[in-house]
């Protein structure tokens, strides 16, 4: 009974430790014309969302997404925008259909840093450990 | 080539000279499936659909590429957001038997062309060629999105499918207020679908839609529209109902119309026109789906209402692909053709596969 515990207590414990490496802080970034200092969760999501399509002072935003695959789109997805991803796949689908473009994809951290460096209005995400000059820091997830 | 067609080639040559004009380096031009190609500030995206047709009663079987659409987006400003549709539909591919299918090669048709002036964050001013505001099916009919590859009645028969005109946009970025689109039609669709594609062509049309979302994609809505019809002095008045609901791994979703038509109409043998379908799903694992949707319809050509069952399944491997198979018995007041006549051609087994690319 008592190995059993220890057992129990050990798996855990690793189970714990992995989760937390792997959960590194991801970074809300935009491109340095947008005025906007600060955003919260809901503003985020409302973005990702398409319900949300220019910034307070009148620029076309352009949000931008990891691919399907991409683990730090799973932890953005998890934490910010909190829907499963066949939903969120169907969503999108339905919208791009309605004429809402969806997030753009770009398929590893330097290519959304390099996306959002250049493009006027972009928001994207990044890993926080990413060197990430030339960009706005607007929030930290989690 | 009549005026407008004209007219319309030509907007949809410029659109293209623009996405060409667009300065693109390499890294800015992505393809990804479902999603289509990013080529600047332009997307170029569309779907397909092929559709196996095994009728009962006598009629023939078939191949046929049902759908094959593209559509261009841009988004170049606030002011400047294009959004242009074309298709090849009903193309055939294979008939039992060997001869030329009744529906000839296919046919290209103009389904969108408009632009939106992004008003405010909430407000948008839609000019131009659009889908029309009635139920959520006929606003996301690419056969990628839909349920089931045969589409009820209640979504398509009493209404134009298309709006050539203006409409007003609102879409709480907040969620907390329900969305509304506005739309007004002033004369006749500017790029009207063949006549054996559709049961009646409509002008003068004027309507609304309010759509509360309950979810990401849940959501209840409500329409109404008054239009003409072409060819009649008939007016006709329409409110319809739509609604979608999941719990867990079942999903309810149904739509319903009443229309009351007042002026003669040649062929029409009663001056109401009423329809629902409520149409169920079960999840069985990501990919695959049980699904079975029951309509009742009363055509306004027709002295008794037409009752429609279907069972099917479908396998969805990824969100851009889908492969359905699905029984359609009807169990009262026989079929509707597309022209409106009541003959019984949709009873049998219907079996398609569609990509949105």
């Amino acid at each position: 009974m008592r190995t059993s515990l220890i057992a129990l207590a050990v798996v855990a414990a690793l189970g714990l430790r992995a989760r937390t490496a792997h959960a590194e802080e991801v970074l809300i970034i935009v491109n340095p014309s947008v005025e906007a200092t600060d955003l919260t969760r809901s503003q985020i999501s409302a973005i990702y969302l398409l319900k949300t399509t220019v910034w307070p002072d009148g620029q076309r935003i352009v949000p931008v997404n990891r691919e399907a695959t991409s683990g730090t789109r799973a932890e953005f997805t998890a934490d910010v925008l909190r829907e499963d991803n066949a939903t969120l796949a169907t969503y999108w689908n339905e919208m791009h259909f309605k004429g809402r473009m969806p997030p753009l994809i770009q398929e590893s951290d330097q290519a959304v840093l390099a996306f959002i460096q250049k493009v006027p209005g972009s928001i994207g995400y990044i890993r926080a450990s990413t060197a990430h000059p030339d960009v706005k820091v607007l929030g930290r997830v989690p | 080539m009549g005026f407008f067609s004209f007219r319309i080639a030509a907007v949809a040559t410029a659109l293209w000279c623009c996405i060409a004009a667009t300065p693109v380096q390499a890294e800015d031009s992505q393809y990804h499936l479902g999603q289509g190609l990013d080529v600047g500030d332009f997307n170029i995206a569309g779907y397909a659909n092929v559709v196996g047709n095994l009728p009962t009663g006598g009629e023939r079987k078939s191949l046929v590429l049902d759908d094959l659409s593209l559509y261009v987006s841009g988004r170049l400003n606030q002011a400047i957001n294009p959004f242009m549709e074309t298709e090849l539909a009903g193309y055939p591919l294979l008939q039992s038997g060997g001869t030329s299918l009744p529906g000839g090669q296919g046919r290209v048709v103009l389904e969108r062309l408009y632009n939106d002036t992004l008003l405010s964050d909430s407000f948008t001013l839609r000019l131009g060629k659009m889908l029309t505001a009635v139920g959520e099916w006929n606003q996301i009919h690419a056969a990628p999105l839909v349920w089931t590859t045969t589409r009820p009645l209640s979504t398509y028969q009493s209404y134009s499918e298309y709006t050539s005109g203006a409409s007003l946009l609102y879409s709480d970025p907040g969620s907390n207020l329900p969305d509304v689109q506005l739309y007004w039609q002033p004369d006749r669709d500017i790029a009207p679908r063949p006549s054996d594609l559709v049961a009646r062509q409509y002008y003068s049309i004027v309507g609304g839609e309010v759509s509360w979302p309950i979810g990401l994609t849940d959501k209840i809505g409500v329409s109404a529209q008054r239009s003409r019809v072409v060819d009649s002095d008939a007016t006709q008045y329409l409110a319809g109902f739509n609604a979608r609901y999941s719990f867990d791994r079942f999903t309810l979703d149904s739509e319903s119309t009443y229309t009351t038509i007042s002026g003669h109409e040649v062929g029409a043998v009663r001056s109401t026109e009423f329809g629902g379908y409520v149409l169920g799903s079960y999840a069985l694992t990501e990919s695959w789906s049980l699904l079975s949707w029951y309509e009742y319809f009363q055509d306004r050509n027709a002295t008794a209402p037409i009752q429609d069952v279907l069972v099917g399944i479908s396998y969805r491997p990824q969100p851009p692909l889908v492969w359905k198979l699905e029984y359609l018995k009807n169990i009262g007041g026989g079929s509707l053709t597309s022209e409106g006549g009541a003959v019984d051609t949709r009873n049998g087994v219907y079996a398609s596969f569609s990509v949105l690319f």
